[in-house]
């Protein structure tokens, strides 16, 4: 499950079991507070009662009643003296019975008679309960008895009615939870999956990135600076890396140089004997292919080392047609047929000297790995945001596993290593950088009985100085 | 002839390499003094085309660079400067002629032969040998008065040849100064035998008295015993 929807879940739950213990004691304590203060009420009117009675018994002639009866109206009440004998009763206490509570708190009795008798709205058919509780109120040195009810609503329907707004309180606070703690949680980890994304997108030419910090001295931030840190770490020695091989490259090239000419000047004498000639003959051919490997090493550190491209625009279709006017002879020599498909002028925006050692590299390629009598194939397809050029040979094909590594350095396939087919493996290496370095990309395609296809797709840039003329 | 012109101007660079190509040379370009340094000390070049004005390492730092490493190619400067110290710099540096921005294209090819003449220690901008003249200005091959119509490989080949006349150029080289370092010199071999093959049938029919094949290593332009 993803952290997200952990997080968004535990927040919620811990959210929700809080809201319910709150909303339990909310609930049972609302319930209980009614009923206290009818308890008060009713012994404040007891009290009453009892001040009444202790005026009426010092005005002499025992309980008249008259005045307690209007001032106990809606009450219903009864006295007991302390033999236990009824002194009074009110109106309604006349009319109805209730017995005898336990003393202490009051209680809850249900009767017979209808409710709207004491609330018009109510509704019609319910029966009222009674609040009652007893009172001991000393009169006049004696201890009386007040039995003291009056009538309530039920409370059944504002208990629903609270546990109803308690409900959907409930309820709306856990999807605002829900909602905010998804939304918190996405926030918190926006950097991580911004993290991942660069992750998955570097690699060893895209090591100059680096995750953009929040700066909040968070864990994440901190998480991105160390990453930062090793990428940082990766760089520098994948960098070093290439720079040694363009340093060794460089001081190996000077050596070559001085050597080569060396021999050169040593072959320009006519009276060497046949057999030396011979030897510094072949000496001189490994020396030149050395030359030529260490050459293409350091062409291909320099590109590596993010060489900046020199754009100037140009016709690809010109540049292609001059490139495949070079391998004529060697097209000729091996019985190939060129088929040419370059349709009108084709300007691009991009380095001249370096696509055209991408279109010979291809070209060679092309030639060198075909079967004599065998097809080669240029074409090219241009929309308004690419150019694509595509070479093909009908050599004998490449297998599937081959395929991917074709770009690797040094990488030569199993059947054209056997053959000798010359060449040091980096011409599409230094190729595929090329294309790269221009925002393309370069592909195979290949099935192990051929044709090979080579595909290189170049995006347009637009060129400011045609769009001016335009 | 194979030159490497170092200049940070796209425009300008863009229209030096055109019209070199136009001539049959072999152009190789550098927007920066970095890169054309380690180019110019690595790659065999017949002449430099160096701006002074240059990013990251100027004009004057790659000369004295590169001649500290003993690379000896003729240098031509451009410089929008008119102080004359600056000139008399460039050139004590190890230039070997400078022109003032702005200039003309037809001024600069002048320079250009004039220096290729002068590294080559070649008095006339006729290149001679037996009854074959190559005007390195008119870029005109004749023979014996007739003209010759060489294709523009051909013409470069016989160029190079003839400049270094007397000497055995191997086919690697043919193939830098003339091809440049794109094409694989290897697969280029034949391409350039069939190329000289060409070039005999054209100037020079009993094939071999001019242009000389030595053994194992190329050929030879050979000056002929009148």
């Amino acid at each position: 499950m993803k952290i997200r929807t952990r997080t968004t879940l535990w927040v919620s739950l811990a959210g929700l079991a809080a809201t319910v213990v709150l909303s339990l004691i909310v609930f049972f304590w609302g319930l209980e507070t009614p009923y206290e203060f009818l308890d008060q009420e009713l012994e404040i009117r007891a009290r009453n009662v009892g001040v009444e009675l202790a005026r009426e018994l010092a005005a002499g002639g025992g309980v008249q009643g008259a005045d307690l009866e209007r001032f106990t109206r809606l009450y219903w009440v009864r006295i007991y003296n302390q033999r236990r004998q009824l002194v009074f009763a009110s109106a309604l206490a006349e009319e109805i019975d209730l017995p005898l509570p336990a003393e202490g708190r009051g209680h809850l009795v249900p009767t017979d008679l209808a409710l709207n008798r004491f609330y018009d709205e109510e509704g019609t058919d319910e029966a009222t309960s009674f609040w009652h509780r007893t009172f001991r109120v000393p009169v006049a040195g004696t201890a009386y008895l007040v039995h003291v009810a009056r009538p309530v609503e039920s409370l059944v329907w504002e208990s629903v009615e609270a546990a109803t707004v308690i409900g959907s309180a409930l309820l709306a606070s856990v999807l605002l939870l829900v909602v905010v703690s998804y939304l918190v949680a996405g926030r918190i980890l926006g950097p991580v999956r911004e993290i991942n994304r660069l992750a998955r997108e570097i690699n060893e030419n895209t090591l100059a990135r680096r995750i953009q910090l929040a700066a909040n001295g968070d864990e994440i931030d901190e998480l991105a600076a160390s990453l930062n840190q090793m990428f940082d770490r990766l760089h520098t020695s994948f960098r070093r890396q290439k720079e040694f091989v363009a340093n060794a490259s460089h001081e190996l090239k000077t050596p070559i140089t001085l050597l080569r000419l060396s021999l050169e000047e040593t072959l320009q004498d006519e009276r060497l004997p046949a057999d030396v000639q011979e030897r510094l003959l072949a000496q001189e051919r490994a020396l030149s292919r050395m030359h030529r490997l260490v050459k293409n090493l350091l062409d291909l550190s320099r590109l590596e080392l993010t060489e900046r491209l020199e754009r100037t625009t140009f016709c690809l279709h010109a540049l292609l047609r001059q490139v495949l006017d070079e391998f004529q002879v060697l097209l000729a020599e091996r019985q190939l047929t060129l088929q040419v498909h370059l349709q009108g002028a084709c300007p691009i925006l991009a380095d001249r000297e370096k696509i055209q050692r991408v279109l010979i590299n291809l070209v060679d390629n092309a030639i060198r790995y075909n079967v004599p009598g065998g097809t080669v194939t240029c074409r090219t397809f241009r929309d308004s945001v690419q150019v694509r050029v595509t070479i093909t040979n009908t050599g004998p094909g490449i297998a599937a596993a081959d395929q991917a590594r074709i770009f690797d350095q040094f990488f030569r396939c199993e059947q054209s290593r056997a053959s000798e087919h010359g060449g040091a493996g980096l011409g599409l290496t230094i190729a595929h950088r090329i294309v790269e370095l221009h925002g393309g990309r370069i592909e195979i395609d290949s099935a192990p009985t051929g044709p090979t296809c080579l595909r290189v797709t170049l995006p347009l840039v637009p060129d400011p100085a045609l769009d001016a003329a335009a | 002839m194979r030159v490497l012109i170092i200049e940070d101007e796209p425009e300008l660079r863009a229209q030096i390499a055109d019209t070199l190509r136009q001539q049959n040379y072999t152009v190789d370009t550098a927007g920066d003094g970095v890169t054309g340094l380690e180019r110019a000390c690595t790659e065999p070049y017949d002449l430099l085309i160096l701006d002074i004005m240059l990013p990251v390492q100027d004009g004057f730092a790659v000369l004295r660079e590169m001649r500290a490493e003993q690379v000896a190619t003729p240098v031509l400067m451009l410089t929008a400067r008119v102080e004359v110290e600056d000139r008399v710099r460039g050139l004590d540096l190890g230039a070997d002629d400078y022109l003032l921005k702005p200039f003309s294209m037809a001024e600069l090819l002048a320079r250009i032969r004039a220096l290729l003449r002068r590294s080559h220690t070649q008095a006339s901008p006729l290149l001679t040998v037996g009854d074959i003249h190559l005007d390195t200005g008119t870029r005109e091959v004749t023979r014996s008065g007739r003209p010759v119509s060489l294709t523009p490989k051909e013409f470069a080949l016989l160029e190079f040849l003839l400049y270094n006349r007397n000497r055995a150029i191997s086919r690697f080289n043919l193939a830098e100064h003339v091809w440049g370092d794109a094409f694989d010199p290897f697969t280029m071999s034949n391409t350039i035998d069939v190329h000289i093959r060409n070039l005999r049938r054209k100037v020079d029919d009993q094939a071999g008295e001019v242009i000389v094949t030595v053994r194992g290593i190329g050929y030879m332009v050979r000056d002929v015993q009148p």
